[in-house]
């Protein structure tokens, strides 16, 4: 039934002559371990083809979505170890690709018949280089969007088509939706096209000039072996190794994917490794000669390589022996002594390290809120909108001068000049319970360096303390409950009667609410407003304004007011969402992935 | 003879009128990030508070604006970074009061300029452009150093002004980006 099948197709398509060509070839000078460089390329080629052509179904090329729809292949099943193969085995495609083309110099396989064979695959070359660069952003992280930048501008700064191909391949002045579009255009449609035919054109060429059966005599080809299965299995045994490393990667470290693409994040750029000696060349040239490192020397060295079987040409047997292994030495050794330096450099720059750690906690963070969900926005919004995140920024540009924010164990802000109140966990038990102790409330760490340590507050906790003597831990309570902290929920709700009576204490005229508003009772214009103290609106007003009679009111000489105009957001010093993040922030109001139950 | 000529003639206008309507097209398609308008400035905008700014040591802001994505415009989000230097301590008179602003642009391939607080300087980490206090290209005591920097930092207009109540006076920066890579300074 097969037979009969295969010999009607044939019959009708020829494949099997076709096939015979190279499969039945024999081999006179026997299989070889060395010649398995060409079939492993290919083939790795068709593993990121299938990958990718699997991973475009699932891939959504925009600013706002790229990111997301990658964390989403991340989530799919076997989408983590389908887009690691893609990832690796896009490595193992340039290593592989430089050890074939170190293969056929080593062997000289470019003479004559065969120069449109070397000259098709050196082709490939910048096209797998394009192909990588085109590729690395589309996850829209900051540091695919960073490195495309820096790519596109030394595209943009050689001469002649440089800045129109810069214009068109970013299509806007950022990095963004435009971009992505472009570089999907390319990655999976344009360069697919072009390394397609170029490969195929060169695979034809290699048919056409392997030796014929027919040319040799019937003694050579009695007994020889042949291409299949004898070659065969080589490079198919060679190949697995390299997919079998590729696998294991993709299996156990699987394709990084960094923080979305955020201009407040800075990141320090640099190339994938197989770019890093370009990196470190231009390093060596001054600033008018920059393109020398990145344009002329590849450029010419490309040439000089596509010429080289008409070069070769011209030098003697010896000659041309000792210029090809110049070149691969020459390559091997600047390329490894290049990449090293670089690496080196990187390994011991202390603020390259710092800020990659700092990445590396973002990237964590992102990765726990976007498994609660991804807004419409796109990821960006999830650090943007995170308080956990934004918090200690807006805290230390804006507050730690005066405020520190420091912890039992004493992590966090320490204030320059510290003037006002630690504000770590305010308005929780412990930070009520050291207002009102008379010792605590003096201290550096309170109220002390404030003009209010020599307040009525002070004199009157003493006063009034007494009064409520073995009652005071209810009246904290009830004071603390009033903000409604995440991290004390579970404290407040258990101790719903305690608060209930401490807040007759707070009312009491003749105690907090003498001085202090406490719902109906007392009255604002001397000490802040009790009613929710702490609370997310009451610290929103509080840092808006200060100056507020419900706070301080013109007293005031503390604090500065962060958006005393409500309706002239521009005149404001913060904006409505930072302070949200800064109160979120010091509530701990954010959100945590939930534990997950082992 | 004559017949087949013209029948030839027929056939490559066919094809030639056949590619034209689909070459030009494509080709302004997809050269349409050529020619599009750059807007201008949106103006001077308030970045911080002078008393924001310590003196002498570079404080960076972040500038705020509408930013046209393709397809997606973001309202009010950060379309640049400015370092800004506070010159004196004059904190009385706005016409008095000195603040420099830079754009962290840098001028060589565009990455984000950080300031050194050990070595009072700016400095680029992508390829260790280094410029002084004012801005300018500076050298770095390194064997071998090239700078790869082609300009100084890009100056940005920036003045004091006092808020609307007078009690605050503020730093005003009008926000513009430049062709990197030039040795000088020309409009994006
Ligand atoms: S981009 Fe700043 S030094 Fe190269």
């Amino acid at each position: 039934m097969w037979t009969h099948f295969r010999t009607w197709l044939d019959d009708r398509t020829g494949y099997q002559k076709m096939l015979g060509l190279y499969s039945r070839r024999v081999l006179p000078n026997g299989p070889s371990w060395m010649a398995t460089t060409a079939s492993c390329v290919l083939w790795m080629f068709v593993i990121e083809l299938i990958t990718g052509l699997v991973l475009l179904s699932s891939f959504s090329p925009s600013a706002s979505s790229a990111w997301a729809s990658v964390f989403y292949i991340e989530q799919l099943p076997a989408g983590s170890f389908l887009r690691g193969l893609h990832y690796f085995s896009a490595q193992a495609l340039i290593i592989l690709f430089g050890l074939h083309t170190m293969r056929v110099l080593l062997t000289a396989a470019f003479r004559e018949p065969r120069e449109l064979v070397w000259i098709t695959g050196l082709l490939l070359v910048p096209l797998l280089m394009v192909w990588a660069v085109t590729g690395n952003p589309l996850p829209a992280t900051q540091k695919g969007y960073s490195q495309i930048e820096v790519e596109a501008n030394i595209l943009g700064g050689s001469p002649g088509v440089g800045p129109v191909a810069r214009a068109i391949l970013i299509g806007g002045d950022d990095v963004g939706n435009i971009t992505l579009t472009h570089l999907n255009f390319l990655h999976m449609a344009m360069l697919p096209l072009i390394v397609g035919v170029l490969t195929i054109f060169h695979i034809w060429q290699l048919f056409k000039h392997s030796p014929s059966d027919k040319e040799l005599p019937p003694e050579m080809i009695e007994g020889a072996a042949r291409y299949w299965p004898e070659q065969t299995v080589r490079n198919w045994v060679v190949f697995s190794i390299a997919f079998g490393i590729v696998a294991y990667l993709a299996y156990t470290v699987g394709a990084p994917l960094e923080v979305p693409a955020d201009p407040s994040i800075h990141h320090i750029a640099r190339p994938e490794w197989y770019f890093l000696f370009l990196f470190e060349l231009r390093r060596y040239f001054p600033p008018e000669l920059d393109f020398i490192a990145t344009m002329v020397i590849p450029t010419v060295g490309l040439l000089f390589m596509l010429f080289l079987p008409f070069i070769d040409r011209f030098c003697s047997q010896r000659a041309g022996t000792i210029l090809r292994y110049v070149i691969i030495i020459g390559f091997v050794v600047s390329w490894t002594g290049l990449t090293i330096t670089s690496m080196n450099r990187d390994r011991n720059d202390e603020a390259l390290q710092a800020s990659r750690q700092e990445e590396e906690h973002l990237r964590e963070r992102v990765h726990e809120l976007a498994l609660g969900g991804i807004p419409p926005e796109g990821a960006s919004a999830l650090l943007q909108n995170d308080p956990k995140t934004q918090g200690p920024i807006l805290f230390k540009a804006h507050c730690a001068n005066c405020h520190s924010h420091v912890d039992e164990n004493g992590e966090g802000f320490i204030a320059e000049n510290q003037t006002a109140p630690n504000l770590y966990k305010f308005g929780s038990r412990e930070w009520v319970t050291k207002v009102l102790d008379p010792e605590q409330w003096a201290s550096d760490h309170m109220f002390g360096n404030t003009e209010l340590s020599e307040s009525d507050m002070a004199s009157g906790v003493v006063d009034f303390l007494p009064d409520v003597d073995e009652d005071l831990p209810k009246l904290i309570a009830a004071l603390s409950a009033e903000a409604e902290l995440p991290y004390q929920i579970d404290q407040d709700t258990e101790d719903t009667e305690q608060i209930a009576e401490g807040i007759e204490f707070l009312k009491d005229e003749e105690g907090c609410a003498s001085c202090h508003k406490v719902y109906d009772s007392g009255e604002n214009g001397y000490g802040p407003d009790l009613t929710w103290y702490g609370s997310k609106s009451w610290m929103r007003d509080f840092i808006s304004n200060p100056e507020h009679s419900r706070f301080y009111g013109m007293d005031n000489n503390y604090m500065p007011a962060f958006a005393p105009n409500p309706n002239h957001p521009t005149r404001n010093e913060l904006d409505e969402h930072s302070i949200q993040m800064l109160v979120d922030w010091l509530r701990q109001d954010w959100y945590e992935a939930p534990e997950t139950a082992e | 003879m004559q017949r087949r000529t013209l029948l030839i003639r027929l056939c490559q206008t066919i094809a030639a009128t056949a590619t034209a309507v689909l070459i030009i097209p494509i080709g302004r398609f997809i050269s349409a990030p050529l020619f599009r308008k750059n807007k201008k400035s949106s103006g001077a905008q308030r970045v911080a508070k002078l008393t924001q700014l310590p003196v002498g040591t570079p404080t960076q802001v972040a500038i705020i604006g509408n930013r046209q994505d393709g397809w997606t415009l973001h309202p009010q989000a950060v379309i640049g970074k400015v370092w800004l230097i506070r010159r004196n301590e004059e904190s009385e008179k706005p016409e008095d009061c000195q603040v420099d602003a830079y754009s962290a642009i840098c001028p060589h391939l565009g990455c984000g300029i950080n300031h050194s607080a050990d070595d009072l300087q700016f400095v680029c980490p992508c390829h260790e452009a280094v410029f002084d206090d004012q801005g300018a290209v500076a050298k770095l005591d390194k064997p071998g150093y090239n700078n790869p920097s082609p300009r100084g930092m890009d100056t940005l207009d920036c003045q004091v002004v006092a808020s609307e109540s007078g009690n605050d006076l503020w730093v005003e920066v009008e926000y513009e980006r430049f062709k990197i890579g030039l040795k000088d300074k020309v409009n994006l």
